[in-house]
């Protein structure tokens, strides 16, 4: 028996987005809570972009497309993409319009998945440090903020058409 | 302990944002700035103290490291009409203390020359820079390592992300006038964050 799919991808991302808003109105939320908060955000626009670009579970991004686009990858970055990489790769391809900035949508989700990256992976005192902000509440809350932002703007991507 | 970044140079009070258009229901973001689409870098640059803007004047002149020698020292200045002095300066290009074979000549040429776009950018718009830092960021599930230059600046989230917009038409023109090699260091070697209060 499989699970039903209740909701449209759209309204999940929205879900996480409004979990993600709880968790830093909770004064009780965990440490734990909260760099979930971080990790839930940056999926909620991840995914949004993956499928507004590729379609639903990017099951667009298969056959000639992938492997043009892996190519592509591989060629400006010497290593083999990882799926998160070949997406936001993939935002810097599309042509730039009056309310699309391709370039620098790529660097700030780029900026949400760096906070992803930290909240989901690193423990250590060296590695925290790097974290522009001095606790977990405030590094989500800015994490969120980033993330409603992008949302609507990840909606609006067109599909990709390879260069 | 969190990232520290050098003290800010921007006298707060000296400056007027720019009122900002809330976003759009269509889910376009604000537009960038509509004082500087209507009145100009040379009227921006009269209302943030600076006596001219389009010129050398703005940019900060870039020592042998790469660091702006603008900052504490020689800032834009202009007067008040109480007589006060204002300053709007901008904040030092700071590197990490150690050598990371990341940070190879061109990648730091490359991270200079986005400092002058970022800062020229904000000094045209009044933007608050409050510090400008580089830093190393790896991933480690996708064996990714780029050299990041971190903006903190005193701007909300609606603010900060209309400035980071505005830095596109400038960052294509830029990346349209580098060789092959260097527009790929670019895109695979070099982020751009932007860190607000």
């Amino acid at each position: 028996m499989a699970i039903v799919n209740s909701g449209s991808q759209s309204s999940i991302a929205g879900d996480f987005l409004h979990l993600a808003s709880e968790a830093i109105r909770s004064e009780q939320s965990s440490e734990g809570a909260l760099r979930t908060a971080i990790s839930r955000v940056y999926y909620a626009v991840y995914l949004t972009a993956r499928d507004q670009l590729f379609g639903l579970d990017g099951t667009g991004l298969t056959g000639g497309k992938r492997k043009l686009l892996e190519r592509e990858f591989r060629l400006k970055r010497r290593r083999d993409p990882g799926s998160h990489d070949l997406i936001i790769f993939a935002i810097t391809d599309i042509q730039k319009t009056p309310t699309l900035n391709p370039l620098t949508l790529s660097q700030q989700v780029g900026q949400l998945k760096e906070a992803r990256i930290h909240a989901d992976y690193h423990f250590t005192t060296g590695k925290l440090m790097a974290i522009p902000e001095d606790n977990w509440r405030d590094y989500a809350e800015k994490n969120i903020a980033l993330a409603s932002q992008l949302l609507a703007v990840a909606r609006k991507l067109p599909s990709y058409k390879s260069p | 302990m969190p990232l520290t970044l050098s003290k800010p140079v921007i006298d707060d009070a000296s400056i007027d944002m720019p009122e900002l258009i809330a976003p759009a229901k269509d889910g376009r973001r604000i537009q960038t700035f509509p004082q500087f689409e209507t009145e100009g870098p040379t009227a921006i640059a009269s209302k943030i103290g600076a006596q001219s803007l389009g010129s050398r004047q703005v940019l900060p002149e870039l020592s042998i490291l790469g660091e702006s020698t603008l900052g504490e020292q020689s800032p834009l200045s202009g007067k008040h009409d109480s007589g006060r002095i204002r300053v709007v300066g901008v904040p030092k290009l700071e590197w990490p203390s150690g050598q990371d074979p990341i940070l190879t000549d061109i990648v730091r040429r490359l991270l200079r020359t986005l400092y002058v776009i970022v800062v020229s950018r904000a000094l045209q718009v009044g933007f608050p820079l409050r510090g400008t830092i580089v830093s190393v960021f790896q991933d480690p599930t996708e064996q990714e390592r780029k050299a990041v230059l971190r903006l903190a600046c005193n701007a909300n989230v609606t603010q900060a992300l209309a400035f980071w917009d505005s830095l596109e038409t400038d960052l294509q023109s830029w990346l349209e006038r580098l060789s092959e090699y260097e527009r790929t260091t670019f895109i695979t070697k070099l982020g751009l964050r932007v860190h607000w209060r």
